[in-house]
């Protein structure tokens, strides 16, 4: 294949697939991701075959308990994370070895690579999601809470936008997609839809 | 449902509407199909069976030709699979022949859409008739390789291994809740919500539509300012001029198509390579033949992909996933027994999928030159919207604010998964098929009872190759994993 293909994915050596999600924007061979993403597995895997072993076995058989499955995905992602952990540990090894850098600037590089400026902006829209969800969609109606998620979500991010702009976006989305839902579809919202209270309040006061 | 049931007028208006969405989704850059289609599956959940597939279909064929548009004009792929065009197009584009590429791309498109069409109506029948003869043991396996060679390929050549750790947390993800022979709790945690296990639909939304806004949305991508679209209309001759790539990428997007998770992707960037082989010229200094073969396999993949996917119910592709996931909320269940429990199904799918190829042409032409508008969008207005979306589509499966909850929670998990350079297909296979894989194997054991394992081997022939199957899948894999760390090493 050509290595333009490669050029255009920056941090690829080959084809993505329609599954493949990769964030292209964090490079694939990081050995200190992967002995922490090995090293989270391997625990997750501890705990799951406790788990599995704690489960009932009807037939006092491995063959067909609840738990076998189980068991055995356990094991076998024990295996692959430990392979992980090999690989990524031996790949640190010779990156280590190559690395020249005095400790002052690998601190410093460390600190760079976790609150790069992308990173702390991937924290803030998980921040404010997390916050749409579960507290605004418990306290409010929908339509209200996403006025709110929308015009903080956009003021932040979209920095040309002038707030004109912003509050029409953030006030009329959640509005035309009530109508679209509870009026057209006849579909409940999240936290509850004032739009279809008042059609229900309305229909019971006409009647 | 007949074949004939798709021309109703209704429904190619239905269509119409998937079409038109999908263009202009996909030519908005980091919309993917995958996306829109883990999208629709909740927001579709109180249409008709017949008005969900016309619409999804329109939906997922148009988004195939879509990501091209913003490929050979702005140098963006709308969609992964259009990178290979984009490196084909962008080129002529800026040589005043964007409109030229772009119409090729299409008609590309609608042959690669027709191949792929006409293979899933031929071989369809003839993989239900086999799979008709598959016991619980062999469906179980099945599922199994099916996750398998789904992480072989869609892990990084960096470590192969990371497509199967994916593969094997959807697997296990599938075990959440009470279990199918005995209705034992598994890691339930005490939780109600828990108990009938996690759908699947929060998982696919929260994977493939939350975590891709989390990761675009901080990304400050800004488009550039379109170029001169110029002709439009390919000549004739230049589309016959190029029917050998035709041929050739129609194959490979179908073969691709195919393999459980390969996708469209992998079969553009294949043909795309193969073409530069067999023609001996460098695609990338701008080369219609480039658009025709990138274009070609990405849409004949379609057919490949929904042909595992319904006759045996293990996705080509995580589209296909998502389109069968909304089947499945319907009451259709793919695998050999679709046609039987919902009679003339297929027919109506392949009416379908002949609509939704013309509305792609048709709205094609018509939307290439208003679509570009659309690239002035900024991503901070829009995906914010396509947030709510996720939020009320992960909402109206069930009526749940857990299964909302569910959603946002794999929207982060999908976040680390890509920092960690796991791909997220192989999981997702894993969620839709750990079922399949838990129950039927369980049941064969069962009744197997205490005989040795070696009978079980003997009498199910089936079972036993598709046993070696899956171990030379780990086997080249693990292969290729030590030869990558050895090269690092040198």
């Amino acid at each position: 294949m050509h290595k333009d293909i490669y050029m255009a994915l920056p941090n690829k050596s080959g084809p993505v697939s329609e599954l493949d999600m990769v964030d292209d924007k964090k490079p694939i061979i990081n050995p200190k991701t992967d002995i922490i993403t090995a090293v989270t597995l391997m625990g997750l895997c501890v705990y799951l075959f406790f788990h599995a072993l704690s489960l009932p076995r009807p037939d006092n058989t491995w063959r067909r308990a609840p738990g076998g499955m189980l068991l055995v995905l356990a094991v076998t992602l024990f295996f692959m994370a430990l392979s992980l952990l090999i690989s990524a540990l031996k790949l640190y090894k010779i990156n280590k070895t190559k690395d020249k850098n005095n400790t002052i600037e690998k601190q410093q590089k460390v600190k760079n690579t976790i609150l790069t400026p992308f990173n702390i902006r991937q924290i803030i829209a998980i921040a404010i999601t997390f916050f749409y969800v579960f507290i605004f969609l418990e306290r409010m109606y929908f339509e209200f809470a996403s006025i709110l998620y929308l015009f903080a979500i956009i003021k932040i991010f979209w920095k040309e936008g002038t707030l004109l702009k912003i509050l029409l976006i953030s006030i009329l989305t959640p509005i035309v997609f009530s109508i679209i839902f509870t009026v057209l579809f006849n579909q409940g919202l999240p936290g509850g839809s004032l739009l279809s209270d008042l059609i229900f309040l309305l229909s019971k006061g006409g009647a | 449902m007949t074949f004939l049931m798709a021309f109703n007028p209704f429904l190619i208006i239905i269509s119409l509407f998937g079409s038109v969405l999908g263009i202009i989704w996909a030519a908005l850059p980091g919309l993917s199909a995958s996306m829109v289609m883990a999208l629709l599956i909740g927001l579709t959940y109180k249409m008709s069976i017949e008005v969900v597939i016309a619409f999804m279909l329109g939906v997922f064929t148009a988004t195939q030709f879509g990501g091209s548009i913003s490929a050979i004009l702005i140098n963006i792929p709308g969609t992964p699979s259009a990178i290979p065009t984009q490196l084909a197009g962008n080129p002529l584009a800026k040589k005043g022949q964007g409109g030229l590429a772009i119409g090729m791309a299409l008609i590309s498109s609608m042959i690669g859409n027709l191949v792929g069409l006409l293979a899933l109506a031929l071989i369809a029948p003839l993989i239900i008739q086999f799979a008709l003869k598959f016991s619980s043991w062999e469906i179980g396996l099945l599922a199994l390789w099916g996750v398998a060679i789904s992480g072989t390929l869609t892990a990084s050549d960096e470590m192969p291994i990371k497509g199967w750790i994916s593969g094997w947390l959807g697997l296990i993800i599938a075990m959440v809740g009470r279990d199918t022979i005995f209705a034992v709790e598994r890691l339930t945690f005490g939780n109600i919500n828990l108990e009938n296990g996690i759908p699947y639909v929060s998982v696919l939304i929260g994977l493939f539509g939350m975590s891709e806004i989390f990761v675009t949305l901080p990304s400050k991508q800004k488009t550039g300012i379109p170029t001169e679209v110029g002709k439009v209309f390919p000549p004739i001759k230049m589309v016959l001029k190029y029917w050998k790539s035709i041929f050739r990428s129609s194959i490979i997007g179908l073969i691709t198509g195919i393999m459980p998770g390969a996708g469209g992707n992998v079969g553009s960037f294949v043909a795309y390579g193969v073409g530069e082989r067999m023609t001996k010229r460098r695609f990338a200094d701008g080369d219609i033949e480039g658009v025709v073969c990138s274009e070609v396999a990405n849409n004949a993949n379609i057919g490949g992909a929904l042909l595992p996917g319904l006759t045996l119910g293990i996705p080509g592709s995580a589209p296909v996933a998502s389109f069968m996931a909304a089947l499945a909320l319907h009451g259709v269940h793919s695998g050999p027994m679709i046609d039987r429990g919902n009679p003339g199904i297929l027919s109506f799918i392949y009416g379908a999928l002949f609509v939704a190829n013309i509305w792609m042409l048709v709205t094609g032409f018509l939307l290439i030159k208003p679509s570009i508008k659309a690239f002035s969008l900024p991503i901070a207005t829009f995906f914010p919207l396509i947030g709510l979306l996720c939020i009320i589509g992960a909402f109206a499966a069930q009526n749940s604010i857990f299964d909302v909850y569910l959603m946002v929670g794999f929207g982060f998990v999908g976040v680390l998964l890509r920092k960690a350079g796991i791909s997220i297909g192989p999981m997702i296979l894993g969620v839709i098929l750990g079922g399949l894989v838990d129950t039927n194997i369980r049941r064969t054991l069962q009744i197997y009872g205490n005989r040795p394992f070696y009978q079980l081997l003997i009498n199910r022939p089936i079972g036993t190759a598709l046993i070696v199957i899956i171990l030379l899948t780990f086997f080249f894999t693990i292969r290729k994993n030590i030869k990558f760390q050895r090269t690092f090493k040198k």
